[in-house]
C-alpha cells in the first residue's frame, strides 16, 4: 500500500532537494513527501499519466513545493496546468526558487501561485523558511476537500 | 341745338288763320316758329331746319297728319321731334290711339283751350331740348372716352389717401402688362419699387393741387419702368397722367456713367475749339499734367506741347480737323512742372449738329512707365541670358514638340563634351533616358516643381546622375522647356556610403541588441544557477558540521565554518553584481525630490542597521529633479560609505553640502575617515573596485560603482577628492536643467 502523498516536491536540484527533505524531517513533517525531479515527472503525477497512469488522480497532495527553473517543463508552465485544470486548481502551490527577480514574482502570482518563497543560501535560513511553509500549508492551512 | 340758342317751332295747318292763332298764343323770346300749309311743305322743312316741335293738324288736303308723323318717325332725322297733334274732328278713342301709335306725343282738340295749349307746348318743348342736351353731352363723353382710351400715355383716378386704383385707361394695361382685373381697386403702390412708394406718400401728404414727378414701376415681368406722372388733385382723388420714359432715362444713364468714366479715366481726356483753347479736361488730364480743370480751361492746348513738336502737333491738329482720325500715336508732352512725358496721343474731330462749329477730342496716356518697364524687360533679359550663360549649372533650352536643343550653356557643354554646335543638332533623348524623356512630353504641360533624379550619357561613354528641374517657357516663339541639371555623381556616392554605414549601423544595434538581450538571461541564469551550488556547499558542510561533530575537531570546524561564510559571501557578491545590471537596464523615472527627507530617511536606514557614533552635518539641500528611488540609493551608498570608513576615528564628522552653479548642482559628502591614496582614484567607480582589505573595511566594492552609473544615467558628474588617513570628500552633480 502507497501512502497518502502530502508534500509534493518539484526540485531538479538534488541538493537543494536534500536540504529541503533534511530540514522538513527536522519538523517531523517528512514522512508523506514525495520528491519529482522536473515539471514533465510534476504533471504525470498530478494528472495520473505516464508512469503514474492508473494513479488515483483524486488523490491530492496538501501542497506542491515547486521550483521555478526547471528542465523540460519549468515551474511556471506547470502551476499554469495546475490552475487552469478544475481538478487541481484548489491545491496550494507554493513557488520555492533561487530568483528574486520582480519579473518572476509578479508572473507566479499571475498565474495564480500561493507563495513565493526565495531560497537563502545560507542554510539555517533555508530550513527555517521550508519548515514554515511546511507546518503552515499541513497543519494551520484549512484545505478544501 | 340751333346757334342763336332758340326752340323751333313748326306749326302745319291748313288753314292759314290757325296758324296765326296758335303762333300768337305761344309767341314768346327764345321761341322761332316755322309754318307749313301742307304735309309735304312739312316734310320738307324738317328735312332743311332743325326743328324742335311739331304742331300738326291731322286733317289736311295732301297728306293727312298721321302719314305725316309715320314718315317722320321714320327718318332717323326726324325721329326724336315731338309732334303736337291739333284736331276738331276725331274725337273718338280709336282714332286718338292711332295718333300715338304714330309717335304722337299729345292731343290738342279744337277749340283751342289757350291755357291748355300753352302749358303742353312749354313742357313738352322743355323735355324735348333736355333731351337733346343730354344726347349731345352723352356724345361728347363717349369722344372723351374714346380718347382717354386710346391715349398712349396712362390716365387714370386713384384715391389720395389710400393710392387705390378706381378708374385707369387701357394705356397702363399696354405698357405694364397687367389686365384691368389686376389693377382695379388694387392701390397704385402695390406696383411701384420701395424707394418710390416713399415718395408718393410723401407727396400726398404735401397737399399740393398739381404734382409732377417719376417713379420706377413693375411691369407684370418684373421689369422695372421709368414713368413720367402729372397729377391733379382734386376732393381726395388724384387725377393722373403718366408717361413711360424709360428709355429716355436709360440713355441719359448712360450718359452719367460714360460721363463718369471720361472723369476718372487715368488717361487723360480733353477737348479743345479751333483755336487750340481747352474747353474740357478731365481728372486724368489732371493728374498727368499737373493742371487742375480751372487751370486748364484758361489755357490753351500749346501749353502742354514742348516748344520743339509745336510745329508737328499743329500739322496733326490740321489732319484732325479735316476729318482723319488719328490714333495711338507715341509723342511727347510737357507738365505744369516742366516735366516731359512719354504719351500715346489719339484724336478725333466732334462736330455740333446745330452749329457749324466744332472741337477736336484728344486722349493721351502715360507711357513713360511703360516704356521704362520695357527697357525693364530687356535689361532683365539680357542679365538672364548672362546668368544662363555663367551658371555654374548646366542648363539648356529644348523645344517640347520635336525635342530639340534650341540653347545649352558652357557649363552644359563641359560637362557632356559635346560642343554648342554638335548640341544644337541633337534631340535631348541622345543624352538622357528614353523613358524619362516619354515622360516628360506626356505631361510636357506642366513644369517640374520637385527635382526630378536621372542618368545621362555623356559624349565619353560615361553615365552621370543629375537632379533635374524644368520649366515651360517660350523661346523665340516655340513652345519650350529650361532645363537646369545637377550633376549629383558624387552627392549620390556619399550618400550611398552614408546608406551604407546607416545600415552597418542598423545591424550594429541590432547585434547590440541580441547582445542585451543575452546579456540578460545571462545575469538571469547567474542569479538562479550560481546560487544553487552555494546552498549546497553552505548546506553540505553544515550537515557534515552536524552529523559528524563528533569525529571533526576544532580545526576542521573552523574550516567547515569557512566553507560556509565563503558560501554566503559570495551569494552576496551576485546578488550585488545583479543589482548592478539591474540599475543598467532601468529607466530613470525623475520627478521632484526633496534631498532633505530623503537624507533623513537614509540617515533612519542605516541608525537601524548598525550603531554609528558619527556626527552629521547637513546644509539646506535644494529641490531637484531626479528619480527618487535611485538618488536615495546615492545618498544611502555615499553616508553609509562615510560612515564606515570614519568609524575608526575617535571623533566621526560627516558633511553633507552642495553648491549651485548655472547649470548644474554640486553635492558633496565629506568625511574624516580613512581616506585613500589619490593615485587609485581613477579605480574608485569599478565594479568590485576595492581600496581597503575587508578586513579593515567589510564590502563587496559594488556600492560606488552604482553610484556612478545612477548618476550617469542622470546625466552628472561623479568625483572624489581624498588624503589618506584625513578623510575623503566624494562628490556628484546633477543638471538643472529638464
Amino acid at each position: 500500500m502507497e501512502k497518502k502523498v502530502e508534500i509534493l516536491l518539484v526540485e531538479d536540484d538534488p541538493g537543494d532537494a536534500e536540504i529541503a527533505i533534511r530540514a522538513l524531517q527536522r519538523n517531523n513533517i517528512c514522512n508523506s513527501l514525495l520528491h519529482l525531479h522536473d515539471g514533465e515527472e510534476a504533471l504525470d503525477y498530478l494528472f495520473a499519466n505516464g508512469i503514474y497512469e492508473g494513479r488515483n488522480i483524486n488523490d491530492v497532495p496538501k501542497v506542491i513545493l515547486l521550483d521555478l527553473k526547471m528542465p523540460k517543463i519549468d515551474g511556471i508552465d506547470v502551476l499554469k496546468k495546475i490552475k487552469s485544470n478544475s481538478q487541481t486548481h484548489f491545491i496550494p502551490v507554493v513557488l520555492f526558487t533561487s530568483s528574486s527577480e520582480e519579473k518572476d514574482i509578479l508572473n507566479g502570482y499571475k498565474c495564480g501561485v500561493n507563495s513565493y518563497i526565495v531560497k537563502p543560501v545560507e542554510f539555517d535560513d533555508f530550513v527555517k523558511a521550508i519548515a514554515q511553509v511546511g507546518v503552515y500549508w499541513l497543519s494551520v492551512n484549512q484545505h478544501a476537500k | 341745338m340751333k346757334k342763336n340758342n332758340k326752340a323751333t317751332i313748326l306749326i302745319v295747318d291748313d288753314k292759314r288763320a290757325n296758324i296765326l292763332a296758335l303762333e300768337n298764343l305761344l309767341v314768346s323770346t327764345g321761341r322761332h316758329f316755322l309754318h307749313a300749309y301742307g304735309g309735304e311743305e312739312a316734310l320738307k322743312i324738317t328735312l332743311q331746319e332743325a326743328v324742335d316741335l311739331i304742331i300738326l293738324d291731322v286733317q289736311m288736303p295732301d297728306i293727312d297728319g298721321f302719314e305725316v308723323a309715320k314718315i317722320l318717325k321714320s327718318t332717323r332725322r326726324t325721329k326724336d321731334i315731338p309732334i303736337i297733334f291739333a284736331t276738331a274732328e276725331n274725337k273718338e278713342h280709336k282714332f286718338i290711339m292711332k295718333g300715338y301709335d304714330e309717335g304722337a306725343i299729345d292731343y290738342l282738340f279744337k277749340p283751342l283751350d289757350p291755357q291748355i295749349v300753352k302749358a303742353k307746348v312749354d313742357v313738352l318743348l322743355k323735355l324735348h331740348l333736355q333731351r337733346k342736351e343730354l344726347i349731345e353731352k352723352n356724345n361728347s363723353l363717349e369722344k372723351s372716352a374714346l380718347l382717354i382710351n386710346n391715349s398712349a400715355d396712362i390716365i387714370g383716378i386713384i384715391d389720395a389717401a389710400t393710392f387705390q386704383i378706381e378708374d385707369i385707361n387701357y394705356a397702363f394695361t399696354e405698357i405694364l402688362g397687367y389686365s384691368r382685373e389686376e389693377i382695379i381697386q388694387t392701390p397704385l403702390t402695390f406696383f411701384l419699387i420701395y424707394e418710390d412708394r416713399r415718395l408718393i406718400e410723401k407727396l400726398s401728404k404735401e397737399k399740393n393741387d398739381r404734382l409732377s414727378f417719376e417713379t420706377r414701376i413693375y411691369c407684370k415681368n418684373r421689369k422695372i419702368k421709368w414713368l413720367h406722372w402729372k397729377v391733379v388733385v382734386r376732393e381726395g382723388k388724384w387725377y393722373l397722367n403718366a408717361r413711360d420714359c424709360t428709355d429716355t432715362k436709360d440713355v441719359e444713364k448712360i450718359k452719367n456713367l460714360l460721363a463718369t468714366v471720361v472723369k476718372q479715366s487715368n488717361n487723360a481726356v480733353y477737348i479743345h475749339d479751333a483755336e487750340g483753347k481747352i474747353i474740357s479736361w478731365n481728372e486724368g488730364a489732371e493728374k498727368i499734367y499737373g493742371y487742375s480743370e480751372m487751370e486748364a480751361l484758361k489755357m490753351k492746348v500749346g501749353n502742354i506741347i514742348p516748344e520743339y513738336l509745336q510745329a508737328e502737333t499743329q500739322a496733326i491738329i490740321i489732319k484732325v480737323l479735316n476729318g482723319e482720325k488719328v490714333e495711338s500715336l507715341d509723342t511727347t508732352r510737357i507738365t505744369k512742372h516742366g516735366k516731359l512725358l512719354d504719351v500715346t496721343f489719339s484724336a478725333s474731330i466732334l462736330r455740333e449738329t446745330d452749329t457749324d462749329k466744332f472741337s477736336i477730342a484728344v486722349t493721351e496716356s502715360d507711357i513713360t512707365e511703360r516704356n521704362i518697364a520695357d527697357a525693364q524687360i530687356k535689361e532683365s533679359e539680357a542679365r538672364f541670358r548672362k546668368l544662363f550663360e555663367r551658371a555654374p549649372y548646366p542648363m539648356w533650352v529644348y523645344d517640347i514638340e520635336d525635342l530639340n536643343f534650341l540653347e545649352v550653356n558652357q557649363t552644359a557643354i563641359g560637362l557632356y563634351g559635346y560642343s554648342k554646335k554638335e548640341f544644337l543638332a541633337m534631340k535631348i533623348t541622345e543624352i538622357g533616358q528614353r523613358e524619362e524623356i516619354s515622360k516628360l512630353s506626356e505631361d510636357k504641360n506642366t513644369s517640374t516643381q520637385t527635382p526630378a533624379i536621372s542618368i545621362h550619357h555623356l559624349k565619353n561613354g560615361n553615365l552621370i546622375d543629375v537632379e533635374i528641374i524644368s520649366d515651360l517657357v517660350d523661346f523665340k516663339g516655340r513652345k519650350a522647356s529650361l532645363v537646369i541639371a545637377n550633376n549629383i555623381t558624387e552627392r549620390k556616392k556619399a550618400e550611398e556610403h552614408i546608406h551604407r554605414l546607416n545600415e552597418d549601423l542598423q545591424v550594429s544595434i541590432w547585434q547590440l541588441q541580441a547582445t542585451n538581450s543575452e546579456l540578460e538571461s545571462f545575469s538571469y541564469s547567474i542569479s538562479h544557477d550560481l546560487r544553487a551550488p552555494l546552498r549546497a556547499l553552505n548546506g553540505y558542510s553544515k550537515m557534515l558540521e552536524e552529523d559528524y561533530s563528533t569525529i571533526i575537531d576544532a580545526e576542521g570546524k573552523r574550516f567547515l565554518s569557512s566553507i560556509q561564510s565563503n558560501a554566503v559571501k559570495m551569494a552576496t557578491l551576485i546578488d550585488n553584481l545583479l543589482s548592478f545590471s539591474r540599475l543598467g537596464r532601468k529607466e530613470i523615472e525623475k520627478s521632484k525630490i526633496d534631498n532633505k527627507n530623503i537624507i533623513k530617511d537614509v540617515l533612519k536606514e542605516i541608525r537601524n542597521d548598525k550603531n554609528h557614533n558619527a556626527e552629521i552635518k547637513i546644509a539646506t539641500l535644494p529641490e531637484a529633479k531626479a528619480d527618487p528611488v535611485l538618488i536615495y540609493q546615492v545618498w544611502f551608498n555615499l553616508i553609509s560609505n562615510a560612515i564606515k570608513y570614519s568609524s575608526k576615528k575617535e571623533n566621526p564628522l560627516i558633511e553633507i553640502g552642495f553648491s549651485e552653479l548655472d547649470n548644474e548642482v554640486i553635492y558633496f559628502v565629506k568625511d574624516n575617515g580613512a581616506g585613500f591614496n589619490m593615485n587609485y582614484a581613477n579605480k574608485l567607480f569599478g565594479v568590485f573596485q576595492r581600496l581597503h582589505k575587508t578586513q579593515e573595511f567589510e564590502g563587496t566594492g559594488i556600492g560606488l560603482a552604482i553610484v556612478h552609473r545612477i548618476i550617469t544615467k542622470h546625466g552628472g558628474r561623479v568625483w572624489a577628492e581624498a588624503q589618506k588617513d584625513v578623510g575623503a570628500t566624494f562628490y556628484f552633480t546633477l543638471p538643472i536643467k529638464n
